[in-house]
C-alpha cells in the first residue's frame, strides 16, 4: 500500500428534487460522462469499477449495481458495491484509492447516486420490527435528540443552527450544481416551522436525486493526465456500534478517531492551522458546530462560536462547506462523494464561483448511520 | 433518449432503436452500449413485425399487477431490423404461440397512446 493516487477526474450532475428527465442509469451517466470528460479519459481507460449508494430501500431496487454495469461501463471489468448508509459516497472513493493504492489497478472510477424521488427516503428506513416499538421519527426525528444534547452540553446559543443555514445557501448560490441556490435570511429560517424540536425547516436539508463520480488514479497514470490533479494525502473510515453503553452520539469516538488517522496520515498537527477548507456532511445545521468540535478544529464547547464569529465563512479562516454542502444539495449515496470531490476541486483551483483563494489542503468527511459510519480524506495541490 | 422512443409509438406508431457499439440496433434504446459504456449511435427505425425469442405463459393474471386480466403471455419479440429483445405481451390465440412465432404489433387508439410502452397494445401472431 505505498503507492500514492489522486483523483484525475471529477464530475457531478445537476442535483434537483425530481429529475424526471433522466433514469436511474441517466443520472448516473451523466456524473460519469463529466468525470471521464474531466479526466480526459474514455471507458476503455478505466481498470475498475466502485460504486455506493445508500440502502437499496429508498429507491426500491434491489443491488442496482447490477443492473447499472452497463450504464457505468463495467461490462468484463471487475466491480464492487460498498454500503456504509449515508457516508457511502466517501468510503466508495476510499475504496477506489484503496484499488490505485494496492497496484492493482491504474485508473479506477468511483460513482455515487441516489434518485430520492423515486422512493421515500424519509421512511424506508423506519420498517415495522417484531421486537421493538418503532419510533416513527424519520431522520430528523433521529437526529434531533443528539442537537438539543449537544445544545445543553456547550450552551450554544439557539441563533446558531439560523446561522449555519443562512451561510450554507450564500455558499451554495454559488455553485451552479446546487439543488437549492435562493438566500435565505435569519428571519427566514427562524420563522421557519420546527420539524422536529430544535430542528426548524429552514435547518434542513432538500431530498436530491443526484450522482457524482470520480476518476482515482495511480500517480504514474495522474501525472500523464491534462491537468493537475488533487493528490489523495491520507484516507480513513471508521464504525462504531449503535448501542455500546456510553456511547456519545454527540461527538463519536469513530468519528475523532478517523480525523486523527487522516490527519497523521497528512502529516497534519494543527488541523485548524493547515486545513484551508474542508467540506463537511452536515445535512441538519446544527451539526456543522457539531463536526467542528468532533473533527478536532478546535475545544470541546468552541465549535458553536467559530460559527458565531463568522470563521467557516468564505474569505474567513476556515471555509466550511464552500458549494453549500449536503443543506444545498442532498443526494444521499453521493453527499459523500460530492464532500470529497468539492475538496478535490478545491485544492486542483477549479471549484469556479465557490473557490477558496489559494486553497493547498482541503478536509473531505461523511458520515452515515445513527452518526456511526465516517469516512473522511485529506488532499493536497502537491504530492 | 427514451423520450424519442415513446414519442415515435405515441405520436406515429413508428419503432425507433438505436445502433450501439458492440450491440448493433437496441430497441429500446437506452442511450450507451451496454459493452463498451459508449454513448450511442444512429437512429434506426424497425419494423413493427418481428419474431418471439421467448415464452412465458401466465395462467391466472393477478388483478392489478399482471397487465391483462384473461391469461395471456409475456413475451420476447426481436422486431425485424433490431438485434436485441423487447418484452411485451400476447393475448389471443396463445395456442398457436410459439419460440419462433411471427408477430406483429397492435396499436393501441390514438386517444390511448400517452408516450408508454403500452402504446403498443400488445402482440398478435401472424404466423
Amino acid at each position: 500500500m505505498s503507492r500514492q493516487a489522486a483523483v484525475v477526474g471529477v464530475g457531478q450532475t445537476q442535483h434537483a428534487s425530481r429529475r424526471a428527465d433522466v433514469s436511474i442509469a441517466g443520472l448516473v451517466r451523466e456524473a460519469v460522462d463529466r468525470a471521464l470528460l474531466d479526466a480526459g479519459l474514455e471507458h476503455r481507460d478505466i481498470d475498475a469499477v466502485v460504486v455506493g449508494k445508500a440502502p437499496d430501500m429508498l429507491e426500491g431496487v434491489m443491488q442496482p449495481e447490477q443492473f447499472l454495469a452497463g450504464a457505468l461501463g463495467a461490462h468484463l471489468k471487475p466491480l464492487i458495491r460498498v454500503h456504509t448508509a449515508g457516508s457511502v459516497g466517501a468510503s466508495t472513493a476510499l475504496a477506489a484509492v484503496t484499488h490505485v493504492r494496492t497496484g492493482l489497478f491504474e485508473r479506477v472510477l468511483a460513482v455515487a447516486f441516489e434518485k430520492q424521488s423515486e422512493g421515500n427516503a424519509m421512511w424506508a428506513l423506519s420498517p415495522n420490527l417484531p421486537f421493538t416499538q418503532p419510533l416513527v421519527a424519520g431522520a430528523g426525528g433521529y437526529f434531533a435528540p443528539y442537537v438539543r444534547a449537544y445544545m445543553a452540553r456547550t450552551k450554544c446559543p439557539p441563533h446558531i443552527g439560523p446561522m449555519t443555514a443562512v451561510n450554507a445557501r450564500q455558499n451554495g448560490g454559488r455553485n451552479e450544481y446546487a439543488h437549492l441556490r435562493e438566500p435565505m435570511t435569519l428571519d427566514d429560517v427562524m420563522n421557519s416551522p420546527v420539524l422536529w424540536d430544535p430542528i426548524r425547516y429552514g435547518e434542513t436539508c432538500p431530498s436530491s436525486d443526484g450522482a457524482c463520480a470520480l476518476v482515482i488514479a495511480s500517480e504514474e497514470a495522474a501525472l500523464r493526465g491534462p491537468r493537475r490533479p488533487a493528490w489523495i494525502r491520507s484516507g480513513a473510515s471508521y464504525a462504531e456500534a449503535m448501542w455500546v453503553p456510553g456511547r456519545d452520539q454527540v461527538s463519536p469516538r469513530a468519528g475523532k478517531i478517523c480525523a486523527k488517522a487522516v490527519y497523521e496520515g497528512a502529516g497534519i498537527t494543527n488541523p485548524w492551522k493547515e486545513i484551508d477548507t474542508a467540506e463537511i456532511y452536515v445535512p441538519f445545521a446544527w451539526f456543522e458546530a457539531m463536526w467542528l468540535e468532533n473533527l478536532g478544529f478546535c475545544d470541546p464547547g468552541e465549535g458553536w462560536k467559530i460559527i458565531d464569529r463568522g470563521e467557516q465563512r468564505m474569505g474567513a479562516h476556515l471555509p466550511i462547506n464552500p458549494s453549500g454542502g449536503v443543506l444545498c444539495s442532498n443526494p444521499i449515496g453521493a453527499s459523500g462523494m460530492l464532500r470529497l470531490g468539492e475538496a478535490a476541486l478545491q485544492v486542483m483551483g477549479r471549484a469556479g464561483a465557490h473557490q477558496v483563494d489559494g486553497a493547498k489542503t482541503a478536509l473531505g468527511h461523511a458520515y452515515g448511520g445513527g452518526s456511526q459510519y465516517f469516512a473522511m480524506w485529506i488532499v493536497s495541490n502537491e504530492r | 433518449m427514451i423520450g424519442r422512443f415513446l414519442a415515435g409509438l405515441k405520436e406515429d406508431k413508428r419503432i425507433w432503436g438505436q445502433r450501439v457499439a458492440g450491440q448493433g440496433v437496441v430497441v429500446p434504446p437506452v442511450g450507451y452500449s451496454e459493452t463498451d459504456g459508449s454513448a450511442g449511435g444512429d437512429w434506426v427505425e424497425v419494423k413493427p413485425t418481428g419474431v418471439v425469442t421467448a415464452v412465458a405463459r401466465v395462467h391466472r393474471p393477478i388483478p392489478h399487477l399482471h397487465p391483462c386480466a384473461e391469461p395471456f403471455a409475456f413475451v420476447l419479440v426481436k422486431l425485424d431490423g433490431a438485434d436485441t429483445a423487447l418484452a411485451h405481451v400476447v393475448r389471443d390465440h396463445l395456442e398457436q404461440l410459439r419460440i419462433g412465432s411471427r408477430v406483429e404489433a397492435v396499436w393501441a387508439p390514438d386517444a390511448e397512446r400517452h408516450g408508454s410502452i403500452r402504446d403498443i397494445a400488445c402482440f398478435r401472431v401472424i404466423s
